[in-house]
Formats: C-alpha cells, structure tokens, sequence
C-alpha cells in the first residue's frame, strides 16, 4: 500500500501538469474552466478513466466551458469544497451527504449503475474473505484483523461498520485490529488474498470486476455473509444505498448547474452501461450516518457515556477513584463527626445530670435544715398549736355549762362559737405556715427586697417566741434586691435568731434585746445578729460550722453549717465573731447586692 | 366574805387564751377580770379578795413566776393557779415552793381547772377570814397596857394567878384586877380564849 503512494503522487503531479496545460489551452480558447472534483477511490489514473467519457460529454453539450476533471481523496475534496476551488463534486453517497450538513451541497444527478436495476440501491459493501476462511457470520468478524480503506469511506467501510454493528460487533472495538488502507481500494482485496489479513471492507461488486479484469482469480475470495438483493448483480455483505450523486455547490452558478444537470440527464449510457438519471433519496444515507454517528451525527458520539468511557476511561478511573476517595473521606469525617457528637451530648449529658444530682442534694439539704430548724423550734411550735386548742377547749366547755346550767342566752353561745371558729382558724394558719416552710420543694432564686425578707422572718420567729425580743429598725425607705430564694434567707435568719435566743436563755436573760442590724457596704449588704448570750469557749469557735457541732442538748448541730452553706451559693459569707466586752456573740452575714439589669 | 363576792384575775399575754378563760370562768358563775401582762396587773390589781390569780408561766418581759415572787415581796396573799404549756418540773417544783396553789398544764381539763378556782378562792376565803381575826385580836392586844398584855400572855400559857403573881413580882389582887381587865378588852371569857386569839395574831406563848 505505501508502495503505492509515490506512484499516486506522481499521478496527481501530472494531473496537475495536465490540469495547468488545459488551463492554458482553455484561456487560450476564451473558455471558462469549470473544475469537477471526483473522489479518486480507486486511484488517480482510474479517475482520468472511468469519468472521462462524462467530461467529453459534457465539453460537447456545453461548449462555453471547459470541463476539467480533479481527483481527491475524501479529505482533500472536503477541502477544495471548502476553499471553493472546484465547481462540481463527484463522490459516493456517503461523502454527499455529509457535503450536504457540512457545506450546503446539493445533487443535481444520480448514477446509474449497469448492475443496479435502480440508482436508489446500487452502492454497498462487500467483506471480503479468503475462500478458504473460516468466516461465515458478520459477528465471526469479532477478534479478526480487518481491513478498510478509511474512516470516511463510504462503501470501503462505512456501510460495513453500520451491520458489524446490527451484527453486534462494534467496529471501532471489537476487533483485533482494524487497519486503514487508503486508495486505491485494490489493496484490500490484495492484501486479504495474501493473508496479510482476514477479512476487507470493499465497496460492493469491486470484487467481482477485479475477477473480470483478471487481477484475481475467481475462487480465491468471497464475500462473507453475502445478501442477494433482486437487480443487483454483485454479492454484498450490506444493504444497499443510492448510487454516486453529481453535485453542484453553493458558489457554483446557477445557469451553469442547470446545463450540466440537462446534459447529464441527456448523456447517452456508456459502452459500460452507465447513465445519469434524476437524483435519488440519500435518506437512507442520513439514517447510517446517526446510527455509526459519524458525518453530521459525529457529535452524537461525543456525548455517549459509552463514548466518554472509551475515550478517557483513564481520567474518569482517576476521577472514580478521587470520588471514592473523597466518599470515603466524607463517611470518615461524617463517623467522627457523629462521634465526637455522641461523646459531646453525653459529656452534656453527663455534667446536666450531675448538675441535677448537685441541685436535688442541695435542695435535699436545704429541706434537712428547714426540718432541723423546725425540729428546734418543735417546742416552740408546739405552745403556739397549745394555745389556740387550749382556747377551744375552754370555749367550748363553757358552751356545755351554760347550756347545762339553763342559761340559754343567744348572744355568749354564739360569742363561744365564734371564738371556736376563729381560733380553729389561727391553728390551721399555724399548720399551714410550718408546712409550706417544711414542705420539700426546689430552690427558686429570684429578686427579692431583703429588708422585707428579713422582716418577714424576724415577725414569724417572735410569733413563734413571745419571750424573745428583738430589735429591728431598718431603713425602710431603702431598697435592698438580692438574687435569692427567700424561704432560704428566711431559714438562715430564723436559725440565728433561735441560736440567739437560745444562748441568752442559757445565759438566763431571755429578754434581753436581740439587736439585728442592716447596712449596706459597697454594693454588699451586710446584716448582723448580735445576742447577749452565754457566748461561745474558744474551742467552740474553731467547730462552729462544722455539721453536727453542736452545744445545746436537744440541737441537732446542722442550723449553722447549713446556713453558711446557703449565704456562701448566694456568693456571700457568714463568720461570728465574739462581742467586744459584753457577753454574747455577734454572727454577721453579708449577701452581694443584685446587679441591676437594663430597665431597674 | 363569800365565793359570790370573788374575782378571778387572768393574766396571760394570749388574748384569745384570755378570753376563752373569761368565758369559761363566766360560764362557771365566776367574776373575771382580765390582764394581758403581769405589768399589768401589778398596776391595775387593787388588793381586791376574795379571788385567785390564773397565770401563764410563759410570757414576755415578766414571767409568771417572776410575778409570784413580785406579790409575795409585797405580802399580796392571792392564791396562784398557774398555767403552762411547758409542763416542766422544775419550774412547777419552784412556783409551788413559793407558794402557788396549784401547777396545770394546758390544756386542762375544764373541771380541772374549775375545781383548781374554786379551791383557791376558798383558801383566800379561808386567808382573808383568818386575817380578820388576827387583825381584830392584834388591835385588841394593842389597847392592852404593858402589864395586861403580860399578864395575857402568861394567861394563854395557861398559869394560874398565884404564879403569875410571883413571877410579875406583884400581889395576887393585882392579878386579879389585870386579869379582869385584860379578859373585858379582849372581849373573852377564858384563858383558852386568850390563849387562841394570841395565836391568830402569830404569837407563840412563852414556853413555861
């Protein structure tokens, strides 16, 4: 085959030299040159041959020009379309079609081929194989060495390609190796002959003149999974497309297209049978160009994911596995993520649950302290419940007297009955108010005026303790808000002043004054209980606050601890110091003034 | 002098006690008279008897106790019912050494109390009776000359005029006439008379 290329050079050199002689001579006869591009599909000489007759023919009937005769591959006529260097086309069906997408050609004529009974199914390929081969199917094709003349032939490969591929053998794949010749299409059949392959794609009935002409001998080849098709006179291995259209370009004028066509249609049939009738359809030709994809369908195959597999199945492997990669690395992260999640809700849930744990044992402390109090003032509590019952008592029986005695009287009757009821009243109120202070409830800190708190207290626990005397006189014009839970300030005043009272009973002056005093130092407030009592030895000082100390024989020893332990989480103190002199002690404690927010 | 003429006086700082005390007291047919401080008392209290005081052990500023003692320095005799809710020993052993009537715990029982008043105001009865006597027998030995009263005394040891005669160093006509005298100013007729109201007024016969 590149044995053959000099040689086809060579030729189209002296075509050329021809081509610019016949110029000359044209111009010399005041002709116009119209240059006819003809595929050279079996080489440059057989151009000049086969389609001289045409040219003769149509440098008679229209003696105004002068009609040249150019060959090209397929490319290379592509290429003169392009660059408007030849006036009419020549070539098979397939390049047609894809002139007609491309460059606006049109056909003016079709051939009509002596073996063909009808121009419209005249063209196709025939696979060639050795006789001897053990080929019969198109799909046998699968893993064998073929050859084509070129991508873009149409009858050389084209047409082939469209029933490997119905066949299920993918041309372009499938094959062991798929070779492109070039012209002249002779080589194919000579190569298959030699073995130097298994099969070749010819355009159809190629083989059959080759016998004629003698170039071959008749048994050697055949055409693999040959069609008969009625009125075709060649064996091929295809369906059959429209035969080669004439055709006229869109530069090419139109006056000039209308002769040639006229004289194409009036051309008497050759010696060999050939003619020229009026254009067939080269539907049938768009039809194998969108299914191969190719031609005008070319970017169909651009875009198949098959296509794209094919063709950078290396990047889209590289792309797969960065994907995976980055699949993997996300799931990766997203685990972690979740991890760190579940360990981070549990470390919340965790320090939200001890959080708890502490406020239920505070608020569990917190009501061991009320009861504690309530359990030192049980003597206390219980003369003051003594006191309404005892009243009732004696109302009521003096009720039953006067009833027994006849003294029947509305108006004292109804006075007893009256007291019961009011008395029965004090009792329950006396009930109610230990129980809401013993009651076990959550601590609920909130703004409280401290001076009112602290006189609350100071109210109940004289009611509690006629005896005890206690001198309060705040400032009342004063505003002292603290964040705190009241009932628990009302707890640490109340255990004080019975810690008071206490020491100056023992000390046997009960009714000695118990001075409480309310200052304000430095956005602290300070508040002092200060007793005339027994006092405390030093000993007693250094266990002061330690729970279970205790120096009164019925005390339980939790009133101060507990105490300090609710002044000190409200962010106060609580210490005791002894009186300067006098008898007694002083136990001072200091609560930190509420910041004030925004609107106060 | 009698229980219809008594006055009960309720001192407790409780009003509602106090009134309740009134009213079964009143139910009972007794006078009352209510004070809600032992102060109180003390300043309004006008020596009035027949009658006991009811007092709380357990009020401000001044006790009950404190009150007793208070009375009983200023030889004010009103028998004292106290009451307590307390019910403690030592408080109850120290009233009734310094001479309370009676020690209850309230609640008591209405009948308790009841026969607690009425015993009380017997014994003021009783007092107050037995201080008349001695009052009377003490103005009438204050209207004897020294003498008579001698001669009384040796009387109410029981001598007979011959020894007293001899011990006053004085003749037994003397005697007689003292004697005479001594029994027309007191108003008896016996040595054994003189000899009892001697002993209303506290004084104890010399021993013979």
């Amino acid at each position: 085959m590149l044995s053959l290329r000099p040689l086809y050079r060579f030729g189209l050199f002296l075509i050329g030299m021809a081509l610019l002689l016949q110029t000359f001579h044209a111009d010399a006869s005041n002709a116009t040159t119209v240059r006819i591009g003809v595929l050279a599909y079996r080489g440059a000489e057989a151009v000049q041959e086969d389609w001289s007759y045409v040219r003769n023919w149509l440098d008679a009937t229209i003696p105004a020009h002068r009609f040249v005769l150019l060959d090209f591959d397929q490319a290379g006529l592509t290429r003169a379309v392009r660059e408007q260097t030849i006036d009419f086309v020549i070539t098979n069906s397939g390049h047609y079609v894809a002139l007609e997408n491309s460059d606006g050609a049109s056909r003016i004529a079709t051939i009509e081929s002596p073996w063909a009974l009808s121009p419209r199914q005249s063209i196709g390929s025939a696979i060639v194989v050795r006789s001897d081969a053990h080929l019969h199917t198109l799909a046998d094709l699968a893993g064998k060495h073929v050859l084509a003349v070129g991508a873009d032939a149409f009858g050389g490969y084209q047409i082939a390609a469209r029933e490997l591929l119905e066949a299920g053998v993918d041309p372009e794949h499938d094959l062991a190796d798929l070779q492109f010749t070039g012209f002249p299409i002779q080589n194919i059949v000579h190569a298959v002959r030699a073995g130097r392959a298994d099969a070749g794609i010819v355009r159809a009935c190629l083989l059959e003149q080759m016998i004629r002409s003698g170039e071959i001998g008749a048994g050697e080849l055949r055409v693999l999974a040959p069609i008969n098709t009625k009125g075709f006179r060649c064996q091929t291995s295809s369906r059959l497309y429209p035969d080669w259209p004439f055709v006229v370009l869109r530069h090419t004028p139109a006056e000039l297209s209308k002769q040639v066509a006229i004289a194409l249609l009036r051309m008497p049939r050759t010696a060999d049978g050939y003619s020229w009738t009026v254009p067939a359809d080269y539907h049938v030709v768009d039809e194998l160009f969108r299914e191969l994809k190719i031609g005008p369908y070319a970017y169909l195959r651009q875009w198949t994911f098959e296509g794209l597999l094919r063709l950078y199945w290396g990047w889209l492997l590289l792309i797969l596995a960065l994907l995976v990669a980055w699949a993997m690395h996300t799931v990766r992260v997203e685990h972690l993520v979740s991890l760190r999640t579940r360990e981070l809700r549990a470390a919340q849930e965790e320090q939200h649950r001890m959080a708890e744990e502490a406020r239920l044992r505070q608020s569990t402390l917190d009501h061991a302290a009320r009861l504690a109090i309530l359990g030192e003032m049980a003597s206390a509590i219980a003369h003051e419940l003594n006191q309404p019952l005892a009243a009732i008592r004696n109302f009521a029986r003096g009720m039953a007297r006067r009833i027994t005695a006849g003294r029947l009287e509305p108006a004292p009757l109804l006075d007893g009955t009256g007291e019961i009821v009011a008395q029965s009243e004090r009792a329950a109120s006396i009930i109610r108010n230990i129980r809401a202070f013993a009651q076990k409830r959550a601590s609920e800190q909130k703004s409280v005026d401290l001076i009112a708190v602290l006189g609350e207290a100071i109210a109940l626990f004289c009611g509690t303790h006629p005896q005890a005397h206690v001198s309060w006189q705040p400032d009342t014009t004063q505003t002292a808000k603290v964040m705190a839970d009241p009932l628990q300030i009302q707890q640490v005043m109340l255990n004080l002043l019975k810690n008071a009272l206490d020491a100056q009973q023992t000390a046997g002056h009960a009714h000695e004054p118990i001075e409480v005093q309310f200052r304000m130092e430095a956005s602290t407030y300070r508040i002092t209980v200060r007793d005339s009592g027994c006092g405390l030895e030093p000993e007693q000082f250094a266990h002061l606050f330690e729970p279970f100390f205790t120096t009164k024989p019925e005390g339980l020893g939790l009133g101060l601890s507990l105490s300090k332990g609710i002044i000190e989480s409200l962010g106060g103190t609580l210490f005791a110091v002894a009186n300067d002199g006098n008898a007694g002690l002083t136990v001072c404690f200091s609560l930190p003034e509420e910041e004030p927010f925004g609107g106060a | 002098m009698n229980e219809r003429d008594a006055v009960i006086f309720v001192v407790d700082d409780d009003a509602a006690m106090r009134r309740s005390l009134a009213y079964l007291f009143d139910s009972a047919g007794w006078r009352v008279e209510l004070f809600d401080s032992a102060h109180d008392f003390l300043d309004r209290y006008g020596g009035h008897v027949p009658g006991c005081l009811v007092l709380d052990v357990r009020m401000p500023l001044m006790s009950g106790l404190e009150l007793q003692q208070t009375l009983k320095d200023h030889g004010v005799r009103l028998p004292i019912i106290f009451l307590t809710g307390h019910g403690d020993l030592a408080m109850a052993v120290q009233a009734m050494k310094t001479g309370a009537c009676d020690f209850l715990e309230k609640p008591c029982k209405d009948q308790v109390l009841l026969d607690a008043v009425t015993r009380a105001v017997r014994r003021n009865i009783e007092d107050c009776r037995i201080s008349t006597q001695s009052r009377a027998a003490q103005t009438a030995l204050a209207a004897l000359t020294a003498r008579e009263r001698e001669v009384a005394e040796l009387m109410a040891a029981g001598k007979p005029n011959k020894i007293i005669a001899r011990e006053l160093g004085i003749s037994d006509k003397t005697v007689q006439v003292h004697r005479r005298n001594t029994m027309e100013k007191l108003g008896v007729h016996s040595a054994a008379e003189i000899a009892r109201l001697l002993m209303t007024t506290g004084i104890e016969p010399p021993a013979p």
